[in-house]
């Protein structure tokens, strides 16, 4: 064994004892910088020159003996100690044990003995300490990470818990730990309402990694809600590679949640102020040509009657007339039906379907009450048009054959639907937004309302647009 | 009396008119309210009204002249040349209704006979009111009979007569339960019934499942 000059003091009353630890300890090339033979002695030294062992006679005379110097030593200074003992009086013994020594040293005791104990002790103490050091290295990355950590045993109860999860679930660790997991991880899942979702469906005995569901809402101790995410599971594994728990992270999804809600305002404001220009430029133009063009034609055609123009080359004009008067009548009526300036939805609504019906020759009914509720013109005008598409996509792309429009008011909502029975919409064209669904579905958010749409080969395709009373009392 | 906010259309009908011995056109107005205040000052035999104006539109007028003065006598002249419109005048109780690219002789005759307390309704508005009485009439069938399911309604009535739920019934046919809701809504009050057992005993009535 290599000498070492590692700084040893020697805390024994009996003087003979202190002396020949010393020598024999100088021999075998170690540093004994001090010896003291009270515990209130040592504990001056201890403080003053900080040694790097203490060898501690358990019986020590004065007010404090080995083992309460010890302890009071280790509530101070990180030393390891060493008892020298002549006593087997086992409860001394015990309460020396509470202290955690690095060894005991039992009188009488030979000198390769004491070089024993000592360098176990260091080796003991380095390998500790290396330990404590990548326990705090561990624990500080854990506990300053943003990410909630919470690990869970075999039993699904909280071994512990990182800031970051006290934080969000308004648990003190304290208070957590032992805890049934789901007592503190109070799962909501947010798209279905089902309460208490486990968030460790996945098996203990998986090795891989997994996550829970998207879209939860953490109950927290207080009663707040928190939209949670981004999490991951990963098995806790023992040395021997099987797994004793769980390690759950996840994160905090308010701001985010929060920022993604402002975009998709944003967004939708742009779309609104999109399809309002939208309408109104075509409100304008449709009024330009019924009221403009088309009066102007009316006009034409009085001045040719009063001029009694009769030849054949005026009576082809007439007919000219006439027809370039429809055609203006026609072109506003498809930007802007008049109608939807003068009557209530239901009455504009069973008229398109009669004159779609008339122009396709299919069987397209609308059901509903006479007279629809007072509402805006934009709303109106937004669930015409949304009539519109889908009648239109029912006839063009589903070929359907019979097309049925409802439109009904309940207590708290509107519901317009149009059922077809046509070969359904691909899964891919809804997806894409593709025959004029992105404007349909823009218009039902714009009214704070939802557009669902179910379509199958076998039953056709309905497409339900559902709306708040109050928020159509709101636009008004 | 003339209303229509054009003033090209106002002079054209004046021209036509003013062959007519027994007509004197004692006035104008360009707008609906104007219409109103007019007609009460001049109080004429006779007032030809556009639908389409600026602050209120020809119907409205209509309402709040015969409202006043149940007497009054319109002719309504009008592009507008949908039933609605014309049901709608109708029902508020004008004598008449041209459509405007008729003109000639049409408005004068009307002009005549409404003169004489006789309605007169061109004859493009004659074949629109009678399509729309056809059509009625067609669709007229005994009242039971009167509603129609579509396929998916049938599905959810036949559950709902198996006594599932919402829920079970969502599952069952891979649609949401709010899907499902809407058509429980849709189905009592398309057959104006007041709830789930009065309407499977409706459409086992009416012979649909």
């Amino acid at each position: 064994m290599e000498p070492k000059a590692v700084s040893i003091l020697i805390v024994e009353d009996s003087f003979i004892v202190a002396l020949h630890l010393k020598t024999t300890l100088e021999a075998e090339g170690y540093q004994v910088i001090g010896s003291c033979s009270s515990g209130e002695e040592a504990l001056l030294f201890v403080e003053e020159r900080k040694p790097q062992l203490v060898l501690m006679d358990i019986m020590l005379n004065g007010k404090l003996d080995g083992v309460e110097t010890a302890t009071q030593i280790n509530t101070k200074f990180n030393i390891p100690i060493i008892y020298i003992t002549a006593l087997s009086d086992k409860s001394t013994i015990q309460r020396a044990k509470i202290t955690q020594p690095f060894g005991f040293l039992t009188k009488p005791f030979e000198d390769r003995e004491i070089f024993t104990v000592i360098e176990m002790a260091l080796y003991k103490f380095e390998i500790e300490s290396r330990l404590k050091e990548s326990e705090e290295k561990f624990f500080s990355t854990v506990n300053s990470i943003s990410d909630a950590v919470i690990t869970i045993n075999q039993d699904f109860n909280i071994l512990y818990m990182n800031p970051s999860a006290e934080a969000i679930t308004q648990w003190p660790l304290s208070q957590a730990v032992h805890q049934p997991v789901t007592n503190v991880l109070n799962l909501e899942d947010e798209e279905t309402g089902d309460l208490n979702v486990n968030p460790a469906q996945c098996t203990l005995s998986l090795r891989s990694a997994g996550h829970m569901p998207e879209r939860l809402l953490l109950h927290t101790k207080m009663g707040g809600k928190i939209p949670i995410g981004e999490s991951s599971l990963s098995p806790l594994l023992n040395v021997d590679g099987k797994g004793r728990g769980l390690i759950i992270s996840f994160k905090d999804m308010t701001e985010k949640r929060e920022r993604e809600r402002m975009i998709s305002e944003v967004e939708l404001k742009r779309t609104m102020a999109l399809i309002e220009g939208q309408e109104t430029e075509r409100n304008r133009i449709a009024k330009d040509l019924h009221d403009g063009l088309g009066q102007m034609l009316n006009a034409i055609k009085m001045y040719a009657v009063l001029n009694r123009a009769t030849d054949e080359r005026a009576t082809d004009m007439g007919k000219l007339l006439d027809e370039a008067i429809q055609e203006s009548v026609r072109i506003s009526e498809n930007l802007m039906p008049a109608k939807l300036r003068d009557f209530d939805l239901a009455i504009c609504l069973r008229s398109f379907c009669s004159q779609a019906s008339d122009t396709t020759k299919l069987n397209i009914s609308f059901e509903g009450r006479d007279h629809a509720m007072a509402m805006s013109q934009s709303c109106k005008v937004n669930f015409y048009r949304i009539a519109q598409e889908g009648v239109n996509n029912a006839v063009k792309h589903a070929k359907a054959t019979t097309i049925n429009v409802q439109w009904l008011e309940s207590n708290h909502h509107v519901i317009l639907s149009i059922e077809d029975n046509g070969g359904g919409i691909l899964m891919e064209d809804k997806q894409k937004g593709k025959n004029g669904l992105t404007n349909m579905k823009d218009r039902a958010l714009i009214m704070g309302g939802t557009l669902k749409i179910e379509s199958d080969l076998k039953r056709g395709t309905l497409v339900i647009v559902q709306v708040p009373i109050e928020k159509i009392k709101e636009h008004e | 009396m003339i209303a229509d906010d054009h003033a090209m259309i106002r002079a054209g009908i004046r021209a036509l008119l003013g062959e007519e011995k027994e007509i004197t056109i004692v006035g104008e107005a360009a707008t609906g309210k104007e219409a109103i205040e007019k007609y009460k000052d001049l109080l004429p035999n006779l007032l030809i009204l556009d639908i389409s104006m600026p602050d209120m539109n020809g119907m409205e007028v209509c309402q709040q002249i015969l409202k006043d003065d149940p007497q009054a006598k319109i002719i309504i002249l009008s592009m507008y040349d949908d039933e609605e419109y014309i049901s709608r005048c109708m029902e508020y109780g004008v004598m008449g209704y041209v459509i405007k690219s008729e003109t000639g002789t049409e408005l004068a005759q009307a002009v005549k006979n409404v003169l004489v307390d006789q309605t007169y309704f061109s004859n493009q508005v004659q074949k629109i009111i009678f399509k729309k009485y056809s059509t009625n009439l067609s669709k007229k069938k005994p009242k039971e009979m009167e509603v129609e399911l579509t396929k998916r309604e049938i599905e959810i009535v036949k559950l709902i007569s198996e006594g599932l739920t919402s829920k079970q019934m969502a599952n069952k046919l891979v649609i949401s339960a709010r899907t499902v809701e809407t058509h429980r809504a849709n189905l009592i009050k398309k057959c104006g019934v007041h709830n789930a057992i009065e309407l499977v005993k409706k459409v086992e009535k009416l012979g649909l499942i």
